[in-house]
């Protein structure tokens, strides 16, 4: 079962996340700040990372930049997953090592199991 | 002292900027959860619905995609209005803002078995604009012109200049804009009623493309028949005429 790390804050996408994921067969869970992130790290290393960039008192940027240094998380694909659409937001951080960039409002999760299931090559 | 009040006032507009964000980032995580949760509902996650309901549910999904579109067309209006001021105007290349736009689109052009004809000038051709402002103004008329063409047909695009303007014609084969709404297509949260099976812009819309050209001092006009060929002709003052 592949395991997805979901860093988000919002409490009721959050459920609507965690549900479709679990019922596509994958192990889910989610995280808000460093705190919580780390807690999971602890115990287990993703397959694959969705990362929301606008979390409260914790910047997106330098959680990629995190995820991306850290010896456990360097070489797991991250994928952004964010409502910010500004080419500047896309190109900061697919140059800091996101592997793909979604904007949440262009896609059902429907597609964005699509893409993960195309990323983990399942 | 001007410098100072310059400085305020470029932080009182960066704030208001980043309030207006804030707020439009809450509306849109509501609307994105109506959205995943309207699919899943269509797609019988929840398990089978009668064909009537799911017509209703198809249309609240499209409403709730219109919503979408009309918040991200406020928030880049809202960014453009407010900051109309800052935009930075120096010479560019025409063919350096069409191939960075074009290589955007190669994924999408695959999708659909598309291809954009683009030609650079044989002399360089500079205009007088902000790259970036004047970069969304292309890609979001490549972008309609891949959405609403029809497959497997070519996107045609064609640069050329006169004594003080560039012009760039963006030609496509494709559904076409009803005759009926042409004299509206520029105003602000206009879909054409043809468009509306198709996925909902994440973009600024024509009215908001406009916006940015009238303040290159240029001009946007089209031709368009219906499940047939749209041309969009975008006009922007050549930068050696601001020297």
């Amino acid at each position: 079962m592949k395991k997805v790390l979901i860093i988000e804050d919002d409490a009721f996408l959050k459920e609507i996340e965690i549900g479709k994921f679990n019922k596509e067969g994958f192990d889910t869970q989610t995280a808000m700040t460093i705190a919580e992130i780390d807690d999971y790290l602890n115990q287990k290393t993703p397959d694959i990372i969705l990362l929301d960039l606008m979390l409260p008192g914790v910047d997106g940027f330098g959680l990629l930049a995190k995820i991306r240094s850290d010896e456990k998380t360097k070489d797991v694909p991250v994928l952004i997953f964010s409502n910010l659409s500004g080419e500047e937001d896309i190109k900061k951080a697919l140059e800091a090592g996101a592997t793909e960039f979604m904007i949440k409002s262009n896609f059902t999760l429907a597609e964005i199991i699509e893409k993960i299931k195309t990323i983990l090559k399942i | 002292m001007l410098y100072y009040t310059a400085v305020y006032m470029e932080t009182e507009i960066e704030k208001k900027i980043d309030n207006f964000v804030l707020l439009a980032h809450e509306l849109k995580t509501n609307l994105v959860a109506s959205k995943w949760l309207l699919d899943m509902f269509e797609n019988g996650d929840f398990g089978p619905i009668p064909n009537e309901q799911k017509e209703a549910l198809i249309k609240i999904r499209e409403a709730n995609d219109r919503m979408l579109t009309s918040i991200n067309e406020s928030l880049f209006m809202f960014r453009n209005g407010i900051t109309e001021q800052l935009y930075r105007l120096t010479p560019c290349d025409i063919d350096s803002v069409l191939t960075q736009t074009i290589e955007h689109f190669k994924g999408e052009l695959s999708k659909k078995g598309m291809k954009i004809d683009y030609k650079k000038t044989e002399t360089p051709i500079n205009i007088y604009a902000d790259y970036e402002k004047i970069r969304i103004v292309f890609q979001n008329i490549i972008d309609n012109a891949i959405k609403y063409g029809n497959p497997t047909s070519t996107i045609t695009i064609v640069v050329s200049s006169d004594a003080d303007f560039m012009h760039c014609k963006i030609e496509n084969m494709g559904i076409g804009i009803p005759k009926n709404e042409q004299g509206t297509i520029f105003k602000q949260f206009f879909r054409a009623s043809n468009s509306e099976q198709y996925e909902a812009g994440s973009g600024i819309g024509l009215y908001g493309t406009k916006q940015i050209i009238e303040h290159h001092r240029g001009e946007i006009s089209f031709e368009s028949e219906e499940q047939g060929k749209t041309v969009f002709t975008i006009s922007i003052p050549l930068a050696e005429k601001q020297a």
